[in-house]
């Protein structure tokens, strides 16, 4: 009997709460889709964060809230804001028909760089709190309507819990669904359905809460809806008939000089010159302005956007996060230059990742294979042949001919040294980057691409067949979808157990290593491996037992290696150790060094004060008014930082300023 | 710091103006009006469902009037 009871609550609190969350999905969906998903999942997020605190402090007397207030006042700005965009909707539609404009004709500009869209945050988290608070009423009502079993924790409040959370769930999974879909939709239709919805709910709600009845209850929403959209038809007719004042021109932008299909995500350029011409701040980043910009021409000219092909669409979102995913780069949704490194490599006839099957079936078809989107035998032997020779293009290089094979992106890689100008600059020539011989966001962003892409190299079988053996897969060396997610896994390992370089040289993969490096040899931190930061990395490279005293980890890196106490302070035992090391590599290639460097390598070792002459550490902390006892602890490194940064600031950025020693300056 | 807080509260006033107002403040008269006019309705005992989208369709109708006569080149 009670649990008949329980079972008819169960089901009572799912179908009513399913109404309610119905309600915030769709507005959390359609703000989403329009505005941009990152500000609208905050403001879900603090929706229901402030709803679970309401819910946690005032219980069963949650009642006590006033919901007809709150309906008034959130429905009343929903609709104040809903008819925004529905005016503009009307006037932009007749004028330009559904599928064409840009977004930011009709919105204000959203967020720039990676800051919270405040509009979306404020509809999605009003529609989450509102509807949150309607769907807790029902769990309140049908609970205490149970009654008998008593306390918020009885069964029949169980039951309540679990119908709504049934509820959450099954909408939310067709709310995904729907997501999915939507992203289609040309961004001018979307807003102005969004609007149409944002007004209707806003009417409804605010009307409800005066206390107005709505025959048929929330299902008025469908025809008030409707009856909003048909309306538009009539008002569109009444604006382009001039019924309302001068009919508004068309002024779709002209796509500009980079054509219809506007922008190919792997030119820095393009993308900017697109942006110029589409009044957005020409940042050369495919933010969400930019990809709106991109949906509304592409939807305009009926075109597709040329990078498709490369398995990029720079107009979705979602598809750049998919292939940041893919190739273990940072997920941002936008292609900034580290993206657009990534995607240069895949626009390399040769290199098809075979986790994008699209991609493969693409490949396949040029190629006269059957579009299978499966890495076969057949398939592997043709990417193996377009990489060693990309579409039998004969290259000049100046005056010579490239030898075969020169653009062969993954022997250019393989090859690669950061600090070898020639052998990046090879490596940016095979994947058409700018050969500049510095490791900047792009071609870093190729380097990532190319390491994730060949944690397992598709056109080698035997690879292929290993992964297959590790992951208890058929053994067969074809990339099916199974290969296909062992393959993801084996990526995200290999970029997670990235190691760190050693402590004298920066990571190229890692922006922050090289900035960081950067930081503490004063140079220009622009996180980019150029001639200044190239001749450090040597100098270091060849100096690799020396110490940088200024530095703690510096010294205690030295001590480790040395079998010291790692303490950071230079004392007498760690000088010893450094006067023997020298002695060491003098002995070894000292000539050499002062021919490179044309300076005197053991004060190269100090920069400040060479850390293994006591008398001269001593001088120097009488100078800077320190305890003058030789040992380079905290202060004297300190000291010894400050001289360096001043000299730096004096100097210039030339990576070798601060290698004098500061006695020979005196 | 001063400085700080004045912008940011200036910010938050400008974001609930833009929210609200926007480009034209006859949306937000309107649903005022709405608002007005339905709690009246609800008041005498007049069922009053109809008079919402009807207040709204009439106030979309006056901004559109109004945005095109200001300003047709904007859209």
């Amino acid at each position: 009997m009670i649990a008949a009871a329980s079972l008819s609550i169960l089901i009572g609190t799912f179908v009513a709460s399913s109404v309610e969350v119905t309600e915030m999905v769709i507005i959390v969906v359609g703000v989403g889709a329009t505005r941009g998903w990152r500000s609208t999942w905050i403001g879900v997020a603090a929706g229901l964060t402030v709803l679970a605190g309401i819910i946690a402090g005032l219980g069963q007397a949650l009642q006590l809230i006033p919901i007809d207030t709150v309906r008034i006042i959130i429905g009343a700005l929903l609709l104040t804001f809903g008819l925004q965009w529905y005016r503009q909707g009307v006037i932009q539609t007749a004028a330009d028909g559904f599928s064409g404009g840009t977004e930011e004709e009709e919105v204000d500009a959203g967020p720039g760089g990676g800051g919270v869209d405040w509009t979306a945050f404020v509809l999605a988290f009003k529609g989450v709190l509102l509807e949150g608070l309607e769907v807790a009423f029902i769990v309140v009502a049908f609970g205490a309507g149970g009654g008998s079993s008593g306390g918020t924790g009885g069964g029949s409040y169980g039951a309540a819990y679990v119908g709504a959370a049934a509820a959450f769930v099954f909408i939310g999974i067709l709310g995904f669904a729907a997501k999915r879909r939507l992203q289609n939709v040309p961004g001018r239709t979307l807003k102005f359905g969004v609007g149409g919805l944002l007004a209707t709910f806003g009417t409804f709600w605010s009307l409800e809460g005066l206390g107005v009845h709505w025959p048929g209850g929330d299902l008025s929403l469908a025809w008030l809806y409707a009856l909003y959209l048909s309306s538009t038809f009539l008002l569109r007719l009444a604006v382009r008939a001039g019924a309302f004042g001068p009919a508004p021109e068309s002024n779709l932008h002209d796509p500009g000089p980079a054509g219809p299909s506007g922008l190919a995500p792997a030119s820095a350029v393009a993308t900017r010159e697109f942006q110029s011409a589409h009044g957005l701040t020409a940042d050369g980043v495919v933010g969400p302005e930019t990809q709106a910009a991109v949906r509304s021409v592409r939807a305009e000219s009926g075109g597709e956007v040329d990078v498709t092909a490369v398995g990029v669409d720079s107009g979705d979102a979602d598809a750049i996060s998919r292939l940041q995913r893919q190739l273990t780069l940072p997920v941002s949704g936008r292609i900034d230059d580290l993206t657009r490194g990534a995607v240069r490599l895949l626009q390399h006839p040769g290199i098809v990742d075979p986790l994008d099957e699209p991609a493969v079936g693409r490949f396949q078809r040029a190629h006269g294979l059957k579009p299978t989107g499966v890495v076969d035998e057949a398939t592997r032997v043709a990417m193996a042949a377009v990489l060693a020779d990309p579409g039998g293009i004969e290259e000049d290089d100046g005056d010579r001919r490239l030898p075969a094979g020169a653009l062969d992106p993954v022997a250019r890689f393989r090859e690669l040294d950061p600090v070898d100008e020639r052998s990046v600059a090879r490596f940016q020539k095979s994947l058409d980057i700018p050969p500049s011989g510095d490791i900047d966001a792009e071609t870093r962003g190729a380097m990532r691409a190319m390491r994730a892409w060949l944690t397992i190299d598709p056109t080698d079988g035997a690879l292929v067949r290993e992964v297959q053996r590790r992951h208890h897969l058929p053994v067969d060396g074809i990339i099916g979808s199974r290969t296909r997610r062992a393959i993801a896994q084996e990526r995200q390992a290999a970029a997670g157990a990235d190691t760190a370089p050693p402590l004298s040289e920066p990571d190229p993969y890692h922006e922050q290593s090289v900035r960081a490096f950067q930081h503490r040899h004063h140079l220009r931190e622009d996180g980019t491996i150029g001639p200044a930061t190239r001749a450090r990395i040597l100098w270091e490279r060849d100096h690799h037992v020396s110490v940088d005293a200024a530095w703690a980890d510096s010294v205690r890196h030295f001590q480790t290696q040395h079998g010291l106490s790692a303490d950071g302070i230079v004392g007498e035992q760690t000088r010893a150790a450094m006067r023997a090391a020298r002695h060491e590599r003098e002995v070894t290639g000292g000539k050499e060094r002062r021919q490179r460097y044309g300076d005197d390598a053991a004060a190269q070792d100090g920069r400040v004060v060479d850390p293994a002459d006591a008398d001269a550490v001593r001088r120097f902390q009488r100078r800077h008014r320190l305890r003058d006892d030789a040992q380079i602890g905290p202060r004297t490194q300190t000291a010894m930082r400050s001289v360096r940064r001043e000299r730096a600031l004096r100097d210039g950025d030339r990576p070798d300023h601060d290698d004098r020693n500061e006695e020979d300056e005196r | 710091m001063m400085r700080r807080i004045s912008d940011l509260i200036v910010g938050f006033a400008r974001f609930w103006y833009d929210f609200i107002i926007g480009d034209d403040w006859m949306a937000a008269a309107g649903v005022l009006v709405m608002i007005g006019g339905a709690y009246g309705l609800v008041r005498v005992g007049i069922p009053a469902f109809w008079f919402g989208p009807t207040a709204v369709l009439i106030t979309v109708s006056l901004t559109i009037r109004r945005a095109l006569r200001r300003a047709p080149d904007e859209y």
